[in-house]
């Protein structure tokens, strides 16, 4: 029998949690944020005076016995907002974690399936998508918590492949979904071209974008000492170098100072960003630095 | 200077290669390992250009330096580099002190003992060889025992020296050469001398002993005015029961005419003492006829003035003897007693069958002849013709005019009988059990039957017809047949003994021709059995010390008291090209000095040093690194704070914003 992804326990302590997003976005959108504008729904919003050819079921029949006069009661509207995850399936994700650590790719995926779960026991639409160079297959999990095998199955038959490539993920993805919503990315974002631009062309659309950026301990502080010949996972490209502790406190810097991009980045768009280490459980992440993390 | 272990050919060629090896490994870790990576856009230009270095430069030359050095040195010290030359190079000496029984005797022209004079020689000997050479030291006598391995500590070997105690046994001189060699191609060492320590008195002819060209004899003469027993034999009268005689052997083995005075006691009564005048080199013996039903110890003792007195004193000691009682309840004792009356160590009894119950009786065999017993008998017993129903073996059946069918020759009890169609007016057939041995048998049965002994009951026999019919009184087989029966109920009144003391070392023993091998015991006092083999009629075993030993056949039982010394009377003569004396220190060669040790605490501390300089560094960097591991972000990043703070990783935590999630 195979594993699943999450385990049941973790699944429980789920439950109270709810995706949040920070933006009002035009059009009928669902979710749990309130919106600005009526329509069905479940909540009271207001009274107005009845007009010809409103719907006499929303008369205020009470008001009527009072006052003589006929009132519709206004509710207010359940917001549809679609969330979008994109899950970084490169064959980068596999590479820099240190032994006994998980692979960022599993990492990835334990963090989607959670994050999926919350969507569903609240309701939401989640859509699955997966990408390296293009957008893969995706799936939509909706419908509540008892479809959430459904989604475990397709995250569990993600296979890494393929190299990076934002800025055509990004142009297939504003060409395919012109809706706005929450675009969660769980990525590494260590491509060797500028992944900025097209994180830049998403927010620029409308989307709210909401950063988690995963790292192995080795992508950040590389082990090992002496001459070395490194190997980029998706290019395969060369590198020489004769690695000590000055080159690698460079690389940290560099690293550090890509992550602190990428944050300001999400910040001036009003997104939210978060790094996490592999070396950190999966549901120490969730009920850490993602319900702590605050946008711009 | 030398290598000791090999030759400078061979010591370059395993530097060259160890050396190379060495350099190899120091490039290997140098050179460049591949690591798979998430990206390269973070190394700078600035982290290639160290890239530059050739992987075939060396870095550390001292580091390999010191590698290399102390390799060379250990290497040399792994040779046994000596310094000097190759003639001044330890040698492995064996060491032979004779501790044959002459070694007890006085030395010539000394009070000492030739063992104690030999010690002092051996001595001089260890401290006339150069200080490197290793000695074997070796105890000979009858048996070569190494007492030390090859080793060049004198005071192990001084303790050994001072341990070595005189044996029994006469020196066997071709063993003892013939180990020495051996020892010395085993050691694999630089071979040194072939040392003999001792009087050169062998028992055998030595003329076709093959002497070593490195023999070197170190001659402590005896005194050898010496007479003394050579065996000391004891054995049973024919006559009469009680009966023994015993044979005393003295040899003079001095060259001048020695009196002795031969003392002879027995269970503490002396025999009158006996004067006896041996001419040089003579033996004689003197023999006793004595008359005793005890046991007890036979001493003989001679008196005379010699330096060996390990053999002017022999012991025996004799079982107990008496007759065999054997008590018969009969109504017609006349008829039994032609039966019993052939062997005369059994002292026999008639009782009427009435006296059983009434009269007090001590026996160790008890003959019930044609009656009903209320109690048994609590010593073995002969049955004849017992009462049915009242049989200590079961009676099956009565059968009349039977033919006895088969004697049962396969069994000792059975041996010897032929009798054919053996016809019997009237028998008892018995039923046996398992452990019961039938001797003789008609068609319905078993008639004769032997029970075994068990703990709780002795040994029975029973007849179940009257063998003193007149249709068998006359029979052959009758007076076998109870023999036989005899012999098995009370084998000791048939066995024989033969006492003797002699001499330590190779023991003989004549076989009669009865005697079978495969029925012969050897042991020794404790019951140990004792290796032995026989050849053309004679049993051949060998104690190396003093011991008692038993050798028993069916009826016969040989006690060999072998406590005498066994006194070589040759002298060997060693060829006259070998040393005869104790070299002088001089005449050997200082010592070549040993460098190994040195070299090896050298070797040593370059490792050290380089693990010190170089290696310690290195793993305490990597050390370092891997301390690092767990983390997320280490404390000292303003943008990733350690994991324990996972909050801090929003720069702005007063700001208010909506949260990504909450419960």
């Amino acid at each position: 029998m195979t594993e699943p992804i999450v385990d049941r326990r973790f699944l429980e302590r789920l439950e109270r949690l709810t995706l949040h997003w920070q933006k009002s976005f035009n059009g009928l959108v669902g979710g749990h944020n309130l919106s600005r504008f009526s329509g069905p729904g479940q909540e009271f919003l207001d009274h107005r005076n009845f007009d010809q050819g409103d719907d006499l079921r929303s008369v205020n029949w009470r008001a009527y016995m009072r006052f003589e006069r006929l009132f519709v009661k206004m509710f207010q509207i359940e917001p549809r907002v679609p969330v979008r995850l994109l899950l970084d399936v490169s064959v980068s994700m596999t590479v820099g974690n240190r032994p006994g650590d998980p692979t960022k790719f599993e990492y990835a995926r334990k963090l989607a399936a959670a994050l999926v779960y919350v969507g569903l026991v609240r309701h939401d639409s989640i859509l699955l998508q997966p990408f390296s160079a293009r957008l893969l297959d995706p799936f939509l999990a909706s419908g509540g918590r008892h479809r959430f095998q459904a989604a475990e199955k397709h995250l569990r038959v993600l296979e890494p492949r393929g190299k990076t490539s934002y800025l055509e993920t990004a142009r297939q993805f504003l060409g395919e979904y012109p809706q706005r919503g929450l675009v969660i990315i769980i990525s590494d974002f260590l491509d060797d071209e500028d992944c900025f631009r097209p994180l830049q062309y998403i927010s620029d659309f409308g989307h709210e974008i909401m950063l988690i950026q995963v790292w192995g301990e080795d992508d950040r502080s590389p082990s090992g000492k002496g001459e070395m010949e490194l190997i980029d996972a998706e290019s395969g490209a060369l590198f020489k170098i004769e690695l000590d502790d000055e080159a690698r406190a460079a690389y940290t810097t560099s690293f550090d100072a890509h992550a602190a991009d990428l944050r300001k980045l999400a910040l001036r768009n009003g997104g939210r960003y978060a790094g996490l280490s592999t070396s950190m459980p999966v549901d120490e992440a969730l009920f850490g630095p993602l319900m702590m993390i605050q946008g711009g | 200077m030398f290598f000791l272990n090999l030759s400078a050919g061979e010591f370059l060629a395993l530097l060259g290669a160890l050396g190379g090896l060495v350099t190899a490994l120091y490039f290997l870790d140098r050179t460049r390992r591949k690591k798979i990576v998430s990206t390269l856009r973070f190394w700078t230009p600035a982290h290639s250009a160290e890239q530059q270095q050739s992987r075939r430069r060396v870095n550390d030359p001292w580091s390999l330096l010191l590698q290399l050095a102390g390799l060379l040195l250990l290497l040399l010290a792994m040779a046994e580099l000596e310094w000097g030359t190759r003639e001044r190079l330890g040698r492995d000496h064996v060491l032979l002190v004779d501790s044959s029984a002459w070694s007890a005797d006085t030395a010539a022209g000394t009070r000492e003992t030739v063992l104690a004079r030999e010690k002092v020689v051996a001595g001089q000997y260890l401290a006339a060889i150069p200080s490197n050479d290793r000695v074997m030291l070796v105890r000979v006598d009858g048996l070569t025992t190494p007492v030390t391995p090859f080793t060049g500590n004198r005071g192990e070997l001084r303790s050994a020296l001072a341990a070595t105690a005189s044996s029994f046994s006469a020196l066997n001189l071709e063993q003892a050469l013939s180990f020495a060699t051996q020892a010395q191609t085993w050691s694999n060492g630089r071979k040194g001398e072939i040392v003999y320590v001792g009087a050169r008195l062998v028992e055998d002819d030595t003329s076709h002993v093959s002497r070593p060209g490195n023999l070197r004899v170190l001659t402590v003469d005896a005194n050898r005015e010496n007479a003394g027993i050579r065996s000391l034999s004891v054995k049973r009268g024919e006559r009469e029961s009680n009966s023994w005689q015993a044979t005393v052997a003295l040899k003079n083995y001095s060259s001048s005419v020695r009196p002795v005075r031969l003392l002879t006691q027995f269970a503490g009564t002396r025999f009158a003492p006996r004067a006896v005048m041996l001419k040089p080199g003579e033996q004689t013996a003197v023999e006793y006829d004595f008359v005793t039903h005890t046991g007890g110890e036979l001493i003989a003792h001679i008196e005379t003035e010699d330096g060996l007195a390990s053999d002017n004193r022999a012991t025996l000691q004799l079982p107990k003897g008496g007759p065999f009682r054997v008590a018969v309840f009969t109504d017609r004792p006349e008829t039994l007693r032609p039966l019993f009356t052939a062997n005369w160590r059994m002292n026999v009894e008639y009782f009427s069958p009435a006296a059983y119950s009434t009269t007090k009786f001590d026996a160790d065999l008890v003959v019930i002849d044609r009656f009903a017993l209320s109690t048994a008998p609590r010593v073995a017993s002969l049955w004849i013709l017992p009462v049915k129903g009242q049989s200590p073996l079961p009676v099956k059946t009565l059968v009349k005019e039977a033919v006895i069918t088969n004697w049962h020759g396969e069994t000792a009890l059975g041996g010897g009988l032929h009798a054919k169609e053996a016809r019997l007016p009237s028998a008892e057939v018995f039923e046996i059990f398992e452990g019961d041995t039938a001797v003789a048998s008609v068609a319905e049965g078993p008639v004769v039957v032997a029970r075994a002994a068990t703990a709780s009951r002795p040994k029975i026999a029973a007849v179940g017809f009257d063998p003193l019919s007149p249709a068998l009184k006359f029979e052959i087989t009758t007076p076998l047949l109870f023999a036989n029966l005899l012999h098995w109920l009370s084998p000791e009144a048939f066995r024989t003994f033969e006492l003797s003391a002699s001499s330590v070392g190779g023991a003989s023993v004549t076989l009669d021709p009865s005697e079978r091998a495969e029925r012969i015991r050897v042991t020794d006092a404790q019951g140990i059995s004792v290796p032995f083999t026989v050849r053309s009629r004679a049993l051949q075993f060998f104690a190396s010390r003093p011991a008692i030993v038993h050798v028993v056949s069916d009826d016969r039982e040989r006690i060999l008291s072998l406590t005498l010394p066994d006194v070589a009377e040759l002298q060997w003569t060693p060829p006259a090209e070998v040393g005869r004396e104790v070299p002088p220190a001089s005449a050997m060669l200082p010592a070549a000095v040993d460098l190994w040790k040195w070299l090896a605490t050298a070797g040593a501390l370059c490792l050290l040093a380089e693990w010190i300089l170089f290696g310690r560094q290195r793993s305490f960097r990597f050390g370092k690194n891997a301390a690092a591991g767990r983390g997320s972000v280490p404390p000292g990043s303003p943008e990733f704070p350690s994991r324990s703070t996972p909050q801090s990783h929003n720069p702005q935590p007063n700001t208010p914003q909506p949260k990504v999630m909450a419960s």
